[in-house]
């Protein structure tokens, strides 16, 4: 197995787990921080080759991964203040014509509170269940899914707004 | 709009239809800063065992000193044999701490 041959320093093996796993880690990244998603995924990924002997193999890599990449976002928001949320990524969102509901509910996202932010990117984005996200973001599963409910109340009500 | 309607309409809008693409250049840098770690990482620890056998060849040699300066002139043989506490013997001792030291492996 790579990440266990990566423990043990093998430099060619964490080449091929930073290869198979660094787009799909950017692109949950971006969605939780727009512009400094590259550098937290570069955060992210030396944290888990420093930390490798870690990771237990009872979950996936790529989970592992963003849960690493999770910490490193909280961590920065907690440091930024609690009112400052990331701006929306540009290259997201679809032209205003084609798709309003998009832009807005994607609008919306950024505007959560970092936790949910992430809870609805990876139940809603990345169509993990309850139970894996909860594992990705180190949280009890009924926690994780009141934390679900409260974004999916707002998501639906800035829906309801375009809606109307 | 039932609330499993809503998830499924959510998650249609939230789809990432234009992901990153895999990027070499990203994972070419993030595998250059791991092998300079890497590379920091075994400096530091060859640096530790070095200091490590140099500290323990110097408590020796100061220890043979110390044994050296208590020896009483009468204590010292005069026979054929190396008597076990006599100077010459501390010589070897030293010698065969700087041998280890110098000539070891982890030096080179």
């Amino acid at each position: 197995m790579l990440a266990r041959r990566a423990a043990g320093e093998d430099l060619a093996a964490f080449a091929a787990l930073v290869r198979a796993n660094e787009a799909s880690l950017r692109r949950y990244l971006r969605r939780l921080s727009g512009d400094e998603s590259d550098d937290l995924a570069q955060e992210a990924l030396l944290a888990a080759w420093r930390s490798i002997g870690q990771w237990r193999a009872d979950g996936s890599f790529a989970g592992w991964l963003r849960r690493i990449g999770t910490r490193r976002f909280l961590d920065r928001q907690r440091r930024a203040g609690p009112k400052q949320f990331a701006e929306l990524d540009p290259q997201m969102a679809a032209p205003a014509d084609a798709a309003d509901e998009r832009l807005a509910v994607n609008q919306a996202l950024s505007a959560l509170p970092p936790r949910e932010r992430a809870a609805a990117v990876l139940v809603y984005a990345e169509g993990h269940s309850h139970q894996e996200a909860a594992q990705i973001l180190g949280l009890p599963l009924g926690t994780l899914k009141s934390i679900v409910a409260r974004a999916r109340v707002t998501l639906a009500r800035k829906l309801e707004g375009i809606e109307r | 709009m039932n609330d499993s309607e809503l998830d499924a309409h959510l998650a249609a809008l939230l789809r990432d239809d234009s992901p990153p693409a895999p990027s070499a250049d990203f994972a070419d840098r993030i595998v250059a800063l791991a092998a300079h770690e890497l590379a920091q990482r075994q400096w530091r620890r060859r640096t530790a065992v070095r200091i490590g056998r140099e500290t323990l060849a110097l408590v020796a040699v100061v220890f043979v000193f110390a044994v050296l300066a208590r020896m009483a002139p009468d204590s010292v043989g005069s026979g054929d044999t190396l008597p076990l506490a006599s100077p010459a013997m501390a010589g070897l001792v030293m010698l065969a701490m700087w041998s280890l030291v110098s000539l070891s492996p982890a030096r080179r």
